[in-house]
């Protein structure tokens, strides 16, 4: 065997895909196992690795060799392999005619549709044929899935838009939060633009539900105009827009000694047990002073996080001042500053003014997607087919032997061959008592 | 006081589970096939308090009994109990199963009945059509694949040096042919829990933005997968049956476990908060 060969042998073994997938789930344990590190990173950094892709590459050229070689031999195969099980007598006088006619018109009333092998005196019929492509139906939604993650990892691009109501976005990277895209990926600047109308936001027990209204622009006109939320995000073209998060900007005016400036704090959201929290920790620029501020929309229902509800009806903000001076680190003040209000600190004064929400969309083009969607589609059919389509193929042969009539059967069924052989068991004893009873008559 | 009804109806089919687990024991233990009768019918008895107080639940809180331990354990009992119910009736020689099924059962919605009942109003990002495939295929999955071991189980019982058969265990399948159907079952689950995986990614990229983030349950989810792959390779490819099959069957089984239960316990995950 040529080396070629036995590298070809090796890369579409059964037993390479199986040391693969134990080697895939092995490090599907490791990456999700939370209490190892690995230096700074966290085991998840497993999925994002060379190492990982390769393992998945080595998988997805195994299937690719494993599919060729199926379809080979399935295409190939002239004929089932055909195993003869039973036999038993017939005794009487028969001729061929009359025992095909027979057997035709039982498996007819079984509701197979049978046919004489050419040139033989074999009948047979068969069941689910299409079940023999199940596996290759499977392993082609495989190879499909993977073809799908690859184009992902390679053409994908996400993009996290910051707004407030009434902002334009314009699709440039520099105007994205932050933005991911795949090596391969090309970025045509100005695909489409957003113009945020409004958040619409319905309180809840256990938070704000919010949802941007925003306008899609294509070249200076309004295409469609679209409530964007968690559920129902903004398609056009590859493009997907998905709802991310939401909370709240503060504006606040600071004054500290004499000089007086504006201070916009945007506070991120944060999910707590029982509630949604809005707050901030920051240090003041150039100052020895901490800020920890955290926005509750409603006084009223302050005191019992589980009950308060969200809608601003006397929304006040809790400041909690740090100062850190000559080595020392204490808290100076702690406090709440209802809407217009105004709480004094040290040497500062900081004043409640108004608030006003944000949101942040994600951007996402995801080409791969669809073709893993389509893959799963496809490989869970080959499955269904695999295991409830499972085909079948019985002949019955006439037979001459020393004289004697008798009638062979068999057959072929891909799996559950224990099932199948008593099945056909049952079947011969159903027939010889078929032809007993055409003899009596 | 309308949840105390609901309440109520769920601490009645878990005496009615304990009954039957106790009749199936003993009729396993003594080879008394009439006892097995009496803890299919102490099982259907059951299930009846239990789809009511199911019933009851999603008419008050207006969504599936998907959210919490309180629900999700006693719905993935509920269903698995019907796919045994419907497995034991079509082949009433696999009844014995339920000396396995029937004790899991009981400890499992004894599990939910001591956890909090309380109500949990349904996040806006679940109310979708692929939540309920993506809960519904879960199910399936778990009542299959529990099935799958119960046989697997029996397989190495019956299968074993030393077994007298007498009773009913005479009219039990050759271990073959339970071998077999564990394989059956084993496939079947192999493609739930391949929708359920499916179904949840179209979900949570519709909710979240995301159809993958690597969640400690979206992963243990994907293990499980492999790991029942792995176990149908086996079989397909390298020969694999009988008492290794069903042994690595019964391990995947308690992994799956690991994954629907012990996850949202000793992770943090997007699912913590509904499981727990």
């Amino acid at each position: 065997m040529t080396a070629k060969k036995k590298v070809l042998k090796f890369l579409s073994s059964p037993v390479l895909a199986l040391s693969t997938l134990v080697l895939i789930a092995f490090l599907l344990v490791v990456g999700s196992n939370p209490w190892i590190k690995f230096g700074y990173q966290d085991t998840q950094s497993i999925f994002h690795s060379w190492f990982f892709l390769t393992v998945i590459i080595v998988l997805f050229v195994n299937l690719l060799l494993c599919v060729y070689q199926q379809v080979i031999r399935l295409l190939n195969r002239k004929e089932w392999p055909l195993n003869f099980l039973k036999e038993f007598d017939i005794n009487r006088q028969l001729d061929v005619k009359q025992f095909l006619g027979t057997v035709r018109n039982y498996a007819a009333g079984k509701g197979y549709k049978s046919q004489v092998l050419k040139g033989t005196e074999i009948i047979c019929w068969e069941k689910k044929r299409l079940g023999i492509w199940a596996a290759v139906i499977f392993h082609v939604g495989l190879i499909i899935i993977c073809i799908g993650v690859f184009t992902e990892l390679g053409f994908a691009f996400n993009g996290r838009i910051g707004m407030v109501p009434g902002q334009l976005f314009e699709d440039r990277l520099g105007s994205y939060l932050s933005a991911e895209a795949g090596p391969l990926h090309s970025h045509k600047e100005g695909a489409f633009s957003l113009y945020l109308h409004e958040i619409k936001m319905k309180y809840k027990q256990t938070g704000v539900f919010a949802s941007a209204d925003a306008s899609l622009i294509e070249s200076g006109t309004e295409v469609f105009r679209q409530n964007i939320a968690a559920g129902t995000p903004l398609r056009f073209k590859l493009w997907n827009v998905f709802f991310e998060s939401f909370g709240y900007y503060i504006k606040t005016h600071l004054t500290i000694d004499d000089r007086e400036f504006p201070l916009d704090v945007g506070l991120s959201t944060t999910f707590q047990k029982d509630y949604e929290k809005y707050s901030e920790v920051f240090r003041l620029d150039k100052t020895p002073y901490w800020l920890n501020i955290e926005f509750i929309p409603d006084r009223t229902s302050y005191t019992n996080h589980e009950n308060r509800s969200y809608e601003p009806i006397q929304p006040f903000i809790n400041l909690i001042v740090r100062k850190t001076e000559n080595g020392k680190n204490e808290q100076i003040y702690q406090g709440q500053i209802p809407l217009g209000g105004t709480a004094g600190f040290d040497r500062a004064k900081l004043k409640f003014e108004e608030f006003y929400p944000w949101i942040t969309l994600n951007a996402k083009m995801e080409p791969g997607l669809y073709i893993i969607y389509v893959g799963f589609v496809i490989g869970l059919t080959g499955l269904g087919l695999l295991y409830l389509w499972v085909p079948e193929y019985i002949c019955v042969k006439w037979l001459e032997k020393e004289g004697i009539l008798k009638v062979a059967i068999g057959g072929y069924k891909t799996k559950y061959k224990k099932e199948f052989q008593l099945y056909l068991n049952e079947f011969s004893k159903e027939l010889a008592e078929l032809l007993s009873k055409e003899d009596r008559s | 006081m309308n949840q105390l009804y609901e309440i109520g109806l769920h601490w009645a089919s878990v005496a009615f589970y304990a009954i039957s687990a106790c009749f199936f024991v003993y009729g396993f233990v003594f080879k008394k096939e009439r006892a097995l009768k009496w803890g299919v019918a102490a099982a259907v008895a059951g299930l009846i308090p239990h789809t009511m107080a199911l019933a009851l639940r999603w008419y008050y809180t207006g969504h599936g009994p998907y959210l919490r331990r309180y629900e999700v354990y006693s719905s993935d009992v509920l269903i698995g109990l019907v796919v045994f119910t419907i497995v034991q009736w079509r082949k009433t020689t696999l009844r014995p199963l339920g000396v396995i099924i029937m004790p899991a059962s009981f400890l499992l919605i004894g599990m939910a009945v001591l956890s909090s009942p309380e109500i949990r109003p349904l996040p806006e990002t679940f109310q979708t059509f692929w939540l309920f495939v993506h809960i519904f295929f879960a199910k399936l999955a778990y009542g299959s694949c529990l099935i799958a071991t119960a046989l697997a189980g029996f397989y190495l019982l019956v299968n074993r040096s030393g077994f007298q058969s007498g009773g009913w265990t005479s009219k039990l399948p050759e271990p073959m042919i339970i071998d077999e159907l564990s394989y059956k079952f084993t496939g079947f689950g192999f493609i739930m829990i391949g929708v359920m995986i499916a179904a949840g990614a179209i979900w949570a990229n519709d909710a979240w933005g995301r159809y993958w983030a690597w969640d400690p349950v979206e992963t243990w989810s994907l293990i499980s997968w492999v790991i029942y792959g792995i176990y149908l390779h086996l079989r397909r490819i390298h020969g694999w049956k009988g008492t290794k099959a069903a042994w690595y069957n019964i391990a995947s089984f308690a992994l799956l476990l690991f994954t629907i239960f012990g996850i949202g316990l000793l992770y943090i995950s997007n699912h913590s908060p509904y499981m727990n």
